[in-house]
Order: structure tokens, then C-alpha cells, then sequence
């Protein structure tokens, strides 16, 4: 998949800071000023489109219609406050997500990255986060390419944990989830597989994180 | 109780009214009929030989005589023992022939003097209120009697001589009877009364009918937002009722129209007006971010203007997006939109929001969403911005090295999220007034001094416009917990 992100925004300023800080996020950017030059534009050369509805030359909704049925490339709504409406019309036109304005450059970067990352996701066999990779067809865990030896308990927590990177999931789903159906114990005893768990990932054991009243998260990189 | 009805039954009443008014005149005048006839006929008898008799032998004298009496048929009640042999038989009884069973009204009479006592010691004693009334003048005075369920005339009559033993004569009528009996009297009444009951609910539905269609029209005609008409054909009270009804909805419909027109163009504004602002602040937020990372290496002092700056940026963000929704929330929609909201995203998103603030204050912010998607129907914004509200208010009142965590969990009926922060938490008499619904009087200030309800009281608008529930609580640990809870979206 192409990282190139088009993006289409009327404003001078705006524009220039948003492609300089998908630039700096190492993202290919190409950025046009008015909506027929949108309509005009192939929207099969990027991976990512990004689209201010309020648009000189063509309103917004009609590039992303004419965009539709040409890509299935993710689209990121930009919108000003705009109504419940606009956001559903779009939503349901087929956009993947909006960003209300006023958004920090960090949120725009949060969501390029969440929209990115979403298609596909469920169906990969191999679920990687930084150095520990998880095999969902061997029922392995690679640290740094070496196996570890996990109970089953364990490995499933570890999957879980791993379908989400950088999110956290609650101690009440995990239980649910993963312990309760096993019959292997309950909230006290989660902690406990926790902290096997994080002993046998080794060095790399600090990536699994505990979230303060939430329950656990599995980082791809170790914390700053 | 209903106008039919009602109508019914004053008509009935009125009816009944007049009907035994009638009746008592009835019965009334027959009586009068009947004292008259029988003196006419005792002045008949008394002026056709009957005073010679009299004056003859006023101590015998009775009609009929005597020997009349083993004619008459027995029959109870008061009779005077009959007298010794010797009377006279004045004439035949009118309609009965001598000889014969006697048939027609039984008639007695007696004769009295000016003082009201009889020769004849077998005469009954003049009866007292004939008498009080013969005595103040009249000429004639009569009564009806109760004799044992039977109903007598006893008339009292002077003669057109006022001397002699036979001045005053009593006559009495045995068993008189009304020309239309009382069972017959009382079946004619409830005949007329459910007469007219059924002619008046005859007459009446028509306009119960038509009063009913107006009642109808009026009541569904705020619903209809006073489009709708609600005339009623015809000329009377009713269809005049309608054309005014008519009149008032017309006044409130212009009336509705110019507020709806003002009231568009203003929200119009607002919506413009944020759009404009929304446009430089975000370049604004950019440039704060792009300082604040140049910045990163100089000293803390520095880094904490810059840091300062940032949150007063998304604090006035989010003032403008909450003016936007307490606009719309004021334009009193009842219903909020209710489209499929996905809570995960909606959650990402507003975390993602607050994500640099938090970093910039140094709290951690995380958030825990279930492994699948948990969908709502509402409003988009509106949810979003009640969250939001929630989570920047456990953000920017906690401090360096607080926490706040937004959670979501779900079953397939219900959502709940939960969010939770270690920070200050708020006074008891400020979570008195957040728990309970807003007055809209009260100006803003007023109501959170410290600008901090504010956020809430929109998410607590929202929350109750959505029917979802919004609960405060203090954790044993600390700070706050905001609860929100509703019904999943059916799948």
C-alpha cells in the first residue's frame, strides 16, 4: 500500500502546515487548493486522501462521491464545526473518519495513522508490534525472531493485547474474554499471568504496560 | 361528564319538572271540577223539593232517604246508621232508574242550620275547615277525603235562603276517582321522559359529532405546527368557534415562522462565525505545537509559556464548539438525530483530541475500548462534544503526574463509559448542582462561578436529550468518575 497522501485544502496556512507535518511524519504528500482540481485529480495514486469539505471550484461531498467510485483509499474528512448532517452524509458516502476543527497536528498525525492502519487488520495471520510478533496460525510468540514459551492463558492475553497496539483493553474484557471462558481465574489472577507474562518477554517486557484504573496495553516501542 | 349527556339530562330534568307541574294543575283543576259539580248538584236537589223536605222534617232528613239504602251496594268506610223509617224520596237519582241497583256516584247529603248544627242527630258533625271557610264568606267550600285509600268530595254549600234548619247543606261523594288514574299519570310521565331522552340524543349527536371533530382538529394542531385546518362547515355557534380557532392558528403560525426565521438566520451566523474561527485557530494550534517542539530544548520556564499557551487554545476551542452546541441544544430540538454512532471511534477520536494537552500537562490519558465495534443511535456531534466536554474537564483540572482513563464497555444491551480521574474531583455543593438538570434562566456565570460546570451541564443536556444517563461519583481513591450509560443500538 502507498503511504502518498493527497490532501485537498483551500486555506494557504493551513495547508502548509498540515503537509509540512505529514511531511516531517515521513508521508509523501501532494495538496491541491480548489475542488474541480480535486475532481480532476486519480485518486488510485494515493494510499490516503484527506478532504476539506469547504472548498472553492466544488463542495467537498462531490469530490469524495466521484472519488468513491473510482478507490477504496481511505478518506479523512477535515470539518469546520459543521453539522451533524454534513459528518453523517459523508460518514455514510464513504468517508472513514473525520477531524473537527481545530485539531492539533498531533491528532491529524493520531488519525492518519489510525485510518492507515485499520483495513486488513483482523484477517493478518502474523500480528507484529515492535519487536514481538505474534503467530496466529502457529500459535507462536517471537521475541526479537526467537520463540518464547507461553502458556495458553498467556499467549491469548499476549494476542489480545497485540490486535491493538497502543491501546489499552480493560481488566473487566480481559477477564471475560480470555479468562472466564478458559475457567483459569479470575480479576486477582490476571495480575499474575501479567507479570509471568511480562518476566518471559525478557528485555522487552517493559512494552507491556499497566494502564492506571483501565488494565493493560502492548506498546510497539518502549516508552520515551 | 359529556355535553351529550349533560344535554340529556337537563332536558330530562326540565321535563320532569314541567311534567308533574302539569300533573298537580291537572289534578287541581279536576278536583275543583269535581267539589263544583257536586255543589251545583246538592243546590239542584235542595231547590227542586228538597228544602220543603227538609224544612218538613228536618229531623229525618237526609238524601238519599233512608229507604234507599238497602239498594246501595255494601262497602266499608264511615257511614252514619241509617235513620228511622218515614223519610221521603225526593225524585229519581240522575242515570238510575227506580228499583234498580244503584250504579252511578254514590251522593249523600244533610242539612244543617245557619249554626252548622244539624236537626237530624244521624248527620255527621259539619266538618271544621268547611266550616272556617264558609264562615269567612264564600258560598261554597269543598275538600277531598282520604277514606281508607279511597278518595271522597265533601262540599259544604250555603243556600240561597239563610234561614231554617236547612241553610247549609253537606254533600259527600263517595269514591271519586281522577279521569286518568295515578299509575296511568306516572306511565305517561316516563313514557314523555324517555321520549324525549331518546329525541334529544337524536338531536344532539350532530353536534356532539361536530364539536368533537373541532376538539380533535385543536388538539392535533400544535403537533401539526398549526398547519393543518380546522374549520367546520356550517353557520352556527360551532363553525364560528372553528373560524376563530382558525384566526388564532394563523397569528400562531406568522408568529411561528418569523421566530423560526429569526431564529435560522441566528443559528446560520453562529455556524459562519465558528466556521471563521475555527479556520485560524486551528493554524494557531499549529504553530503552538511547531513552537512548543522547537522549544523542546530550552528551558522549562520557556516550555511552560508555550505549554500555557497551547491549553488556553483548546480551552477557547472548546468554549466555541460548546457554543455551537448549546445553540442547537437551545433551539430546543426535542428529538436529537438518531443515526449510528460508533461510541470506539467516537471514544478514539476525542482521546486523540486531548492526547497533546494531556502529554503537555503530564497526564496520562489512556483510554480501554472492547475488541468490537459498540454502536449508539444519537447525534454524532452532540455525544462528541459531551465527551469531549468530560474528558477536557479530568484533564485540565488534574495535574502534573494525574491520570485519566476513558473506558467503554458494553453488553448487548447496554453501553457504559466510564471515566475516571485522579485529580481534585469537585465540592460537594457543585456535584449537587451538576446532578441536577440546568435552569436555563440562570446565566452561566452564575451557575459555575469557576467556568467548570459549564462543559458538564452540556453533557448533561445532552445525556438527557438522548435518554442516556450521566452519573457523578467519587472514587475511594480520589478525583472524579463520570458515568455514561445507555441502550446499544438494535442490531
Amino acid at each position: 500500500m502507498s503511504a502518498a497522501i493527497l490532501l485537498v485544502e483551500d486555506d494557504e496556512q493551513l495547508g502548509t502546515q498540515v503537509v509540512a507535518h505529514l511531511l516531517r511524519a515521513g508521508y509523501l504528500v501532494d495538496w491541491l487548493r480548489n475542488g474541480s482540481l480535486a475532481l480532476d485529480a486519480d485518486p488510485r495514486d494515493f494510499g490516503l486522501l484527506v478532504l476539506d469539505l469547504m472548498l472553492p471550484g466544488a463542495p467537498g461531498l462531490n469530490v469524495l462521491e466521484r472519488w468513491r467510485r473510482r478507490t477504496d483509499a481511505p478518506v479523512l474528512i477535515l470539518s469546520a464545526m459543521s453539522s451533524t448532517d454534513t459528518k453523517v452524509r459523508a460518514l455514510t458516502m464513504g468517508a472513514d473518519d473525520f477531524l473537527q476543527k481545530p485539531f492539533w497536528p498531533e491528532e491529524l498525525l493520531a488519525r492518519v495513522h489510525a485510518v492507515l492502519r485499520r483495513p486488513g487488520f483482523s484477517r493478518e495471520d502474523v500480528l507484529a508490534c515492535g519487536p514481538i510478533v505474534v503467530d496466529l496460525v502457529g500459535h507462536l510468540v517471537l521475541v526479537e525472531g526467537k520463540p518464547v514459551e507461553l502458556t495458553r492463558v498467556e499467549f491469548e492475553l499476549l494476542r489480545e493485547l497485540a490486535r491493538h497496539p497502543g491501546r489499552a483493553l480493560s481488566r473487566k474484557w480481559l477477564v471475560e474474554h480470555v479468562l472466564e471462558p478458559r475457567g483459569t481465574g479470575d480479576a486477582r489472577t490476571l495480575d499474575v499471568h501479567f507479570s509471568r507474562l511480562r518476566r518471559k518477554l525478557g528485555s522487552h517486557g517493559s512494552l507491556l504496560q499497566t494502564v492506571w484504573n483501565v488494565g493493560y496495553r502492548l506498546d510497539g516501542e518502549a516508552p520515551a | 361528564m359529556k355535553l351529550r349527556a349533560k344535554l340529556s339530562l337537563t332536558l330530562c330534568g326540565a321535563a320532569a319538572v314541567l311534567i308533574a307541574g302539569v300533573q298537580w294543575l291537572r289534578i287541581g283543576l279536576e278536583e275543583r271540577e269535581a267539589v263544583n259539580g257536586l255543589a251545583d248538584f246538592a243546590r239542584w236537589r235542595m231547590e227542586s223539593g228538597g228544602r220543603t223536605q227538609c224544612e218538613a222534617a228536618p229531623a229525618t232528613f237526609r238524601d238519599p232517604p233512608n229507604e234507599m239504602l238497602r239498594w246501595l251496594p255494601p262497602e266499608g268506610g264511615p257511614f252514619p246508621p241509617p235513620p228511622p223509617p218515614g223519610a221521603g224520596w225526593l225524585g229519581p237519582m240522575p242515570g238510575d232508574g227506580v228499583g234498580q241497583p244503584f250504579r252511578g256516584p254514590r251522593i249523600e247529603m244533610f242539612a244543617y242550620g245557619p249554626d252548622f248544627i244539624s236537626a237530624n242527630p244521624s248527620a255527621p258533625a259539619f266538618p271544621e275547615d268547611l266550616r272556617k271557610g264558609l264562615e269567612s264568606g264564600v258560598r261554597q267550600r269543598g275538600s277531598i277525603l282520604d277514606v281508607g285509600g279511597r278518595h271522597d268530595v265533601q262540599v259544604g254549600v250555603r243556600m240561597n235562603w239563610s234561614e231554617g234548619s236547612c241553610a247549609v247543606v253537606l254533600a259527600w261523594r263517595h269514591g271519586y276517582e281522577s279521569a286518568t288514574g295515578p299509575l296511568a299519570g306516572i306511565a305517561y310521565s316516563i313514557l314523555i321522559v324517555g321520549g324525549l331522552l331518546i329525541a334529544a340524543l337524536l338531536v344532539t349527536s350532530p353536534f356532539v359529532k361536530r364539536v368533537g371533530r373541532l376538539a380533535e382538529a385543536v388538539r392535533s394542531a400544535p403537533a401539526g405546527h398549526y398547519r393543518g385546518s380546522v374549520a367546520v362547515g356550517g353557520k352556527d355557534e360551532i363553525a364560528e368557534l372553528g373560524r376563530a380557532f382558525e384566526a388564532a392558528a394563523a397569528e400562531v403560525r406568522a408568529r411561528i415562522a418569523e421566530v423560526e426565521q429569526r431564529e435560522q438566520t441566528l443559528r446560520v451566523f453562529v455556524e459562519n462565525t465558528t466556521h471563521d474561527v475555527m479556520l485560524p485557530l486551528t493554524v494557531l494550534q499549529g504553530h503552538l505545537s511547531d513552537l512548543r517542539d522547537a522549544l523542546y530544548a530550552a528551558s522549562e520556564g520557556e516550555r511552560g509559556l508555550v505549554i500555557g499557551g497551547i491549553e488556553e487554545s483548546h480551552y477557547l476551542a472548546s468554549l466555541l464548539q460548546n457554543l455551537g452546541v448549546a445553540a442547537s441544544l437551545e433551539a430546543g430540538r426535542p428529538q436529537p438525530r438518531r443515526d449510528q454512532v460508533s461510541w470506539p471511534s467516537l471514544i478514539e477520536r476525542v482521546v486523540q483530541r486531548h492526547a497533546p494537552i494531556a502529554r503537555g500537562k503530564g497526564v496520562l490519558l489512556d483510554v480501554a475500548l472492547p475488541g468490537e465495534d459498540v454502536r449508539v443511535l444519537g447525534d454524532l456531534t452532540l455525544l462528541e462534544q459531551a465527551l469531549s466536554n468530560i474528558v477536557h474537564n479530568a484533564v485540565r483540572y488534574n495535574e502534573e503526574g494525574g491520570h485519566v482513563a476513558v473506558i467503554l464497555e458494553a453488553d448487548a444491551s447496554r453501553f457504559l463509559v466510564r471515566v475516571i480521574d485522579d485529580g481534585p474531583g469537585v465540592s460537594a455543593s457543585d456535584m449537587a448542582k451538576l446532578s441536577e438538570r440546568a435552569y436555563r434562566g440562570d446565566g452561566a456565570r452564575a451557575r459555575y462561578p469557576d467556568g467548570k460546570g459549564l462543559g458538564l451541564a452540556i453533557a448533561r443536556q445532552v445525556a438527557d436529550q438522548h435518554g442516556f444517563e450521566l452519573k457523578l461519583a467519587h472514587p475511594e481513591a480520589g478525583g472524579l468518575q463520570v458515568e455514561l450509560s445507555g441502550p446499544v443500538a438494535p442490531r
